[in-house]
């Protein structure tokens, strides 16, 4: 089977087999770096004269540190204690999520006061527990001491009463063109008090924008259905999936939600195997699109034709007419065009056709074919349609517009960044110093807040209250977790005050929803019943409001020109989201800069992706510099070399490039040798937003450009081939089959296919160390992992990692206990890519644990390879001897950038020292704790109570850990399943944390074989 | 002189060496690194566990409270204090001897505070002419020096103890009749793997059949 034989490498450099990589497999640890060759370097001698000095502080400094006393240590309880609050204990608060407008429910554990964790909440009806890497780093955020703490008036500090005198007082004078410029706002009572607010001016109005815009989606529903809406998708329904590059698994409107559905419709669970068919169009290489079973290279013309071929194709199935298309020269492949349509055809009802386009002309074609496929009420919602997100492109360059002519008099701005993430953010800013009055309310101080007269501070939202209809008829609830640290206020307690009445978000909310949302059901009777269990849960469901959409329409009169590919010498640029950054409101958080981006690896940076073809053509290596330069305006960006990327596209991503984030330029140690992770006054990464474009209706996130080499060379930070688990050529150079996969055509005649290597298993202890009681074990199902990294930032906030910093993670020394392993197969055109997360195996055979000289990791009766940090040396012999390359060393005393920072530290885990190993521990905190409370409660410890942190929040459920000794458990049920294999099984390790096969629904023939 | 001998000289003044320093350390009673023994700081309250857990028969777990459900015992909250305190105002003898003065004199008997007491009711708050609560004159919480303290790479757990049976004493030694409180045991690893030990191997009466981890991780996380 070709499955069978292919040829996994997780970088071209591996692929290639190149000098370089060969001799970086040599050596667990690098090379020293003094022999590093590296791009601008500059001279690193390590004279003896330093040497001397280095060693002379580090031996007086050990002598002081041993001969000091313990500090004196001070306990002091609460003046009165609140009967539930016990110390020690965690408190868990459901609340809502604002690391983007996605709003997942989920659930904070609150400490002592402090909030160090947040999950999923399993009870919200969209997120269902799960929760994305974003999200998961949003609890750092809230440490965060460059937040806003205190209003300032003209950039100077200011009292709340001297704020509020002033602007009180101004808008009084104030009649008319008075406009509001936000976010998405999804909130019901902050809508209502926003539209009361304006209520009292002429000719104002309420402007939401959204940076990563969907306006497209919005208008062309308003033009077929007669609603400006975001539907709701629904992917668990969908048996064939066509997206046009909408990143859905990744950062495409609501990817937590969406990811839950989507691996929920490929399952392969007892008869009914449900496992739907993924087709994914895109130029660059998204997270979905490595996900996708069949994954077409287009360009964006190129996509946008074979939109307009298919809903061709499909309207002449039903006799429909269609618009006229003015050009239509583009090549597309006439045989996939033909299959898709087939198959989508074929699940007529049962498919979704989705695109990232923010065209409104190719969105109503979308609208077109779903509509014909009778999709509309199966898969796509829009009569209950989301909230998500209700950006108006339009009114936002109208607002311009008016600013610019000096008409708007007053401009509340909340929220968002405009004169960051704007395509013409220069034009914004000429037009924002025209208007008489601006008012921004922010958490920081952002490219757009420093310019305004007045900035009011947001709370975090893990310190307020709000409440938000995700979806119509589903209001998530939001409530505060801690006291606020700073003195801050939120929209919506302003503008009332502001009205006259000052009255907290509490009581506002309150109100809003006794008069409005406990009339929309009748489930409670009292409102304050209504009211706490929607605060318990976190989430309320109720009636759906009448707001019906029309019947679909379209107009056929409208021509649809179609570009065609830009010419030899320019490419398409292609502008996305990064996982993480986002649209980048999260420049500030370190977790999120420091967590590799899934396909591309890099960490701290963003950069141009090439496929390698083009950069073969261009002359240019990765890290080469190039000039990126569109109509009016260039960039210089580092390259990246990325397989399956179309040849004629570019892709950047956006969010990087924010004012201030040079904070972070010593975030890693600071010794002889090291290099700024941002050189001061720069920023990390740089501003791809401005080069996008705007058509006469929307922001378009594409552009044609131009390349040109700058001559300079900057080292990216990626951690690919990191950490790799290939038999360097000296030892043999053999082949081991760490990921596997199959064809569904072949699961389905032998559930075994594609794992298939017999081996004989030696039990070496089995006399000696029995698991009596309990064993341990984790299961992860690569059939539903989609390299979402969810995991890798909750595993960081569980316990304790560092952030390391740029230079430390080039120099090989990241300290993530968990990494997501990409692997290509295939050619470096079209690749095929398998996501697997891997942490310590916790092998029964652990061969760290034998040359562990001072028995610092050893193994425990339930299974468990025990890393104790007080007992390493940290010889490092145990890294050196790790098949899997789990163990993280402490080269550092890694010192926090921010020191409120550690308030966000997990109390029950060491912060290590330097000098110590570490690695995954299988959360033995949550396990202890669990067993804990099954004993006070007395109750056996039943399967499931224990969640892992990596388990928890994983939003495919990828990721299962039970006792393996127990046989009604999961896990036990998942080794049992044929698809069931441990990494490098062959070489006896007897790891206890297992994989499943990856089955992809392709026939034989389509599957590459290397 | 050899090469071979000089190195024989050599092992030899090295092992006196060891000696030396051995027999330096055990008789200067100093303790190893991270170990304090003996260690009994004043606190800012002079509070007497012989008074309330021995005279009194005050549980201990009517003040520390967290002990059964949570990690750490915890130090009472002053509002806990103020259970009796806001009626015990000064001590027995202090009262006694005002009460026969008064006899003497004739006279109703004056209301006493006494100077540790004042320290807990100006944190929270309480006025003692009026014998009501202030809230305008809150105060900080008293600041408890702590007395047992482990390293932070060890993870211990009261509730589990309390709940297996474990009486404090066992650890802390008889506070009860501490005047000011100091640690009993030396709380090193050894002590407490011993402990565990004997627990498994049925050698601690009450505690039999109770299982006592000796793994790592059951402590070091």
């Amino acid at each position: 089977m070709s499955h069978k034989n292919k040829t996994y490498w997780k970088g071209i450099e591996e692929k290639e087999n190149t000098v370089e990589f060969q001799k970086s497999l040599e050596n667990e640890f690098p090379e020293p770096p003094s022999t590093d060759k590296r791009a601008g370097d500059g001279d690193h001698r390590f004279s003896r004269r330093s040497f001397l000095k280095a060693a002379g502080f580090s031996m007086a400094g050990t002598f002081l540190a041993s001969c000091a006393r313990g500090p004196v240590e001070k306990a002091i309880p609460l003046l009165i204690r609140p009967e539930e609050v016990i110390p020690g204990k965690a408190y868990w608060y459901a609340s809502t999520c604002a690391g983007c407008n996605a709003n997942c429910g989920i659930l904070v554990k609150n400490r002592d006061g402090r909030p160090i964790k947040i999950e999923g909440n399993p009870d919200h009806p969209l997120s269902k527990g799960g929760i994305c890497a974003v999200g998961q780093a949003s609890v750092l955020g809230l440490y965060d001491s460059k937040r806003l703490a205190k209003p300032q008036i003209n950039g100077k500090e200011a009292e709340w009463t001297e704020v509020d005198s002033k602007i009180s007082k101004q808008i009084e004078k104030i009649r008319e063109n008075v406009y509001l410029l936000t976010g998405t706002i999804s909130s019901p009572s902050k809508k209502a008090l926003i539209d009361k607010f304006l209520n009292r001016f002429q000719n104002s109005a309420h402007v939401e924008y959204d940076p990563f815009s969907y306006s497209a989606i919005l208008d062309s529903h308003e033009s077929t259905h007669g609603k400006r809406a975001l539907p709701h998708y629904m992917f668990h329904n969908a048996e064939v999936i066509a997206s046009f590059d909408a990143d859905f698994l990744g950062t495409w409107i609501s990817p937590v939600e969406f990811t839950k559905d989507y691996v929920n419709g490929r399952t392969l669970k007892g008869e009914n195997i449900k496992l739907s068919r993924h087709i994914h169009f895109e130029g660059r290489m998204s997270l979905t699109g490595s996900n996708a079973d069949k994954r077409v290279k287009v360009s964006p013309v190129e996509s946008n034709a074979f939109i307009i071929k298919l809903a061709e194709n499909l309207a002449a199935k039903v006799g429909r007419n269609m618009p006229k298309v003015s050009n239509s020269s583009i090549k597309i492949d006439e045989k996939t065009l033909q299959e898709i349509t087939n198959e989508l055809w074929h699940s007529r009802g049962k498919s979704l056709v989705v695109s990232g386009s923010n065209d409104v002309k190719i969105q109503r074609l979308i609208n077109l074919i779903n509509d014909i496929l009778g999709n509309y009420g199966n898969t796509v919602d829009i009569q209950q349609n989301s909230n998500q997100y209700k950006g108006n492109d339009k009114a936002v360059k109208q607002l311009i517009d008016k600013m610019k002519a000096g008409e708007v008099k007053a401009l509340f701005i909340a929220d968002v960044n405009p004169a960051y993430s704007l395509p013409n953010s220069p034009e914004f800013i000429e037009a924002f110093k025209n208007v008489p009055l601006t008012i921004a309310f922010a958490s920081h101080l952002t490219e757009t807040s420093e310019l305004a007269h007045y900035v009011c501070p947001t709370p975090h939202a893990l310190e307020a209250w709000n409440d938000i209809e995700n979806v119509n008829g589903i209001f998530s609830m939001m409530q505060p977790t801690i006291p606020a640290m700073g003195d801050t206020r939120s929209l919506r307690e302003c503008l009332y005050g502001w009205m006259g009445s000052p009255k907290n978000d509490h009581a506002i909310i309150q109100e809003y929803w006794q008069k409005n949302i406990f009339t929309r059901q009748n489930k409670e009777a009292s409102f304050q019943d209504f009211w706490d269990k929607a605060v318990h849960d976190g989430v309320a469901t109720v009636n759906v409001q009448a707001n019906a959409a029309k019947s679909f329409r379209f107009k056929t009169n409208e021509k649809i020109e179609l570009t065609n590919n830009p010419d030899e010498n320019s490419y398409a640029l292609v502008l996305y989201q990064k996982i993480g950054m986002l649209d980048g409101a999260h420049a500030h958080n370190p977790w999120l800069h420091e967590l590799p981006d899934p396909i591309t690896k890099v960490v701290w940076d963003n950069y141009v992706c090439f496929s390698p073809n083009t950069a073969k053509k261009l002359g240019v290596e990765q890290g080469d510099v190039v000039k990126v330069a569109a109509e009016n305006t260039d960039l210089e960006l580092p390259v990246l070399v990325q397989a399956s990327q179309h040849d004629r596209v570019v892709a950047i991503a956006v969010g990087y490039g924010r004012k201030g984030t040079d904070r972070f330029s010593e975030i890693g140690p600071q010794w002889l040798q090291s290099k700024l992770t941002v050189e001061k006054g720069e920023t990390v990464g740089k501003n791809g937003f401005i080069l996008a474009t705007q058509n006469s209706e929307n922001i378009i996130f594409e552009n044609t450009i131009s390349i040109s080499p700058a001559n300079k060379k900057v080292d990216l930070a990626l951690t690919q081939t990191h950490h790799t688990i290939t038999v360097p050529k000296k030892l043999g150079g053999e082949r081991r089959h760490m990921v596997r996969e199959t064809t569904l055509a072949s699961y389905q005649k032998d559930p075994a296919s594609g794992n298939h290597f017999e081996h004989e298993e030696l039990q070496l202890w089995a006399k000696d160390h029995k698991y009596e009681n309990r064993h341990w074990g984790m299961a992860i199902d690569l059939n539903r992992c989609t390299g979402c990294s969810a995991c890798v930032i909750s595993c960081q906030a569980e316990n304790n990692i560092s952030v390391v910093g740029k230079d430390e993670v080039y120099r090989r020394r990241d300290m993530h206990w968990m990494r997501i392993d990409r692997y290509y197969s295939g050619e470096e055109e079209d690749v095929d890519t398998m996501h697997q997360p891997v942490m310590c195996q916790h092998c029964d055979h652990a061969p760290c644990e034998g040359v562990c000289p001072v028995l610092a990791t050893v193994h425990s009766d339930e299974g468990i390879n025990q890393q104790i940090y007080n007992r390493c040396v940290g010889t490092r012999y145990c890294a050196n001897n790790c098949p899997y390359k789990v163990r993280r060393f402490n080269w550092f005393d890694y010192r926090k950038e921010d020191e409120r920072e550690n308030m966000a530290l997990n109390p029950d885990i060491t912060a290590r020292t330097r000098g110590v190993m570490e690695k995954c521990s299988l959360c033995v905190q949550r396990i202890q704790e669990a067993k804990l409370n099954a004993k006070q409660e007395g109750k056996a410890l039943a399967d499931g109570d224990i969640k892992l942190a990596c388990e928890q929040s994983c939003p495919a459920d990828a990721i299962v850990f039970g006792d393996m000794n127990d046989p009604e458990s999961r896990i036990s049920k998942l080794i049992a399943d044929p698809r069931h294999y441990h990494m490098l099984e062959e070489m006896n390790f007897r790891p206890t944390v297992g994989y499943l096969t990856k089955v992809r629904n392709r026939d034989e023939e389509e599957d590459h074989s290397a | 002189m050899s090469n071979e001998k000089l190195k024989q000289i050599n092992i030899v003044l090295l092992i006196i060496c060891i000696f030396a320093i051995i027999l330096f350390i055990s008789s200067a009673n100093i303790n190893l690194p991270g170990i304090h023994q003996g260690y009994a700081p004043e606190q800012p309250i002079a509070y007497s566990h012989r008074l309330h857990a021995g005279d009194l028969e005050i549980p201990c777990l009517y003040c520390h409270s967290a002990a059964e459900k949570s990690r750490h015992a915890g130090i009472p909250a002053a509002g806990t204090c103020m259970n009796c305190h806001k009626v015990v105002t000064a001590g027995w003898d202090q009262v006694r001897i005002e009460d026969q003065k008064a006899q003497q004199e004739k006279r109703d008997m004056r209301l006493l505070v006494s100077d540790e007491l004042a320290k807990l009711y100006q944190s929270v708050g309480f006025n003692t002419e009026t014998l009501k609560y202030d809230s305008t004159k809150i105060g900080e919480p008293v600041q408890w020096i702590r007395v047992h303290v482990l390293p932070d790479f060890v993870y211990f757990n009261h509730a589990n103890h309390v709940n297996a049976g474990v009486t404090c004493q066992t650890c802390h030694g008889r506070v009860e009749t501490m005047e000011v409180v100091s640690q009993e045991n030396d709380l090193t690893m050894g002590w407490c793997v011993n402990c565990h030990r004997d627990v498994n191997n049925g050698n601690i009466p009450e505690l039999k059949g109770k299982n006592a981890s000796i793994n790592c991780v059951s402590c070091h996380y």
